[in-house]
């Protein structure tokens, strides 16, 4: 092996070691986090309230997947770039609005408000759970 | 042994080995991210501007260590627990003011912000560099 190979044989080796996220249909993948992304068009398009968002990703069923939830504000965290904006996603997920995205987790102590990420820019916030906002279910590998 | 004792001793030996932070005199260390958080007064009552933040722990020694800098967004979301308030850290930290915490990391989207983190509510935010607000520095285990 000449030393040209070597290096192309270490650079790949290298782009497949450090890349967490890998992409297939509809779902991304992050081998880091051991976590499956919901990536279809409705991550991009269905805007619906909170309770409502529990239901639909416990009744998804993607790229022959099931056994989808919502995300909890840290793992939802771990997929927002704050290195980009509009949007703050790493650009593997091929549907997102550069908007708030539910979590599953409650603010404080509060029966009204949970926390969500805005993927304008990657940062969280509480709001209310009576509005529409953003979905993108998550499953385990 | 008593059956009490028994479980007073395996309650705090589980708490032992799932908790990844030890706390040493003005630092923790948390063994999962293998990161040395500053833990002294100043880093509860220390507020100063964006640049002053970066020197001031460029500069910092702390229980042996030098080499400290301003964490970067994602490292001091890392010590959020968001199902506290008041602040919103994990108990291990015993010096915390519930307000804006200062990261490295640059608000894109408009660099007259940097990033930071409410430790009141937990949540991470914009803050403009020419104001005053909280500092804890980070050290990284890999190189003492």
């Amino acid at each position: 092996m000449n030393i040209n190979n070597f290096i192309v044989i270490c650079l790949i080796f290298s782009s497949f070691a450090f890349a967490t996220l890998s992409r297939s249909n509809n779902i991304v993948t992050d081998s880091k986090t051991k976590l499956m992304w919901q990536d279809d068009n409705d991550s991009q398009t269905q805007k619906i309230k909170w309770i409502k968002a529990i239901e639909y990703c416990k009744n998804l069923k993607l790229d022959k997947s099931n056994k989808w939830r919502l995300p909890s504000i840290v793992e939802l965290l771990t997929i927002a770039d704050k290195t980009i904006y509009s949007p703050a996603l790493n650009p593997i997920f091929k549907n997102v609005t550069s908007s708030y995205y539910w979590s599953s987790s409650g603010y404080r102590n509060s029966t009204n408000t949970v926390w969500l990420v805005n993927f304008n820019h990657g940062g969280d916030i509480a709001l209310s759970k009576y509005d529409p906002r953003y979905i993108r279910c998550v499953r385990p590998i | 042994m008593n059956i009490k004792t028994f479980f007073t001793i395996l309650l705090s030996l589980s708490v032992f080995l799932f908790s990844n932070l030890t706390r040493n005199n003005n630092t923790v260390i948390d063994s999962k991210t293998n990161l040395i958080w500053q833990d002294n007064i100043d880093s509860k009552k220390k507020n100063v501007k964006w640049a002053n933040a970066v020197r001031y722990c460029k500069d910092l020694r702390l229980d042996g260590y030098t080499n400290w800098k301003l964490p970067n967004i994602i490292e001091l979301l890392s010590i959020v627990d968001k199902s506290k308030y008041n602040p919103a850290i994990y108990s291990t930290f015993k010096n915390v003011s519930p307000l804006y915490y200062w990261s490295s990391s640059p608000y894109v989207s408009n660099p007259i912000n940097s990033w930071g983190v409410d430790f009141g509510t937990g949540n991470d935010g914009a803050y403009n560099k020419s104001h005053s607000i909280y500092i804890r520095c980070v050290h990284s285990n890999d190189k003492k």
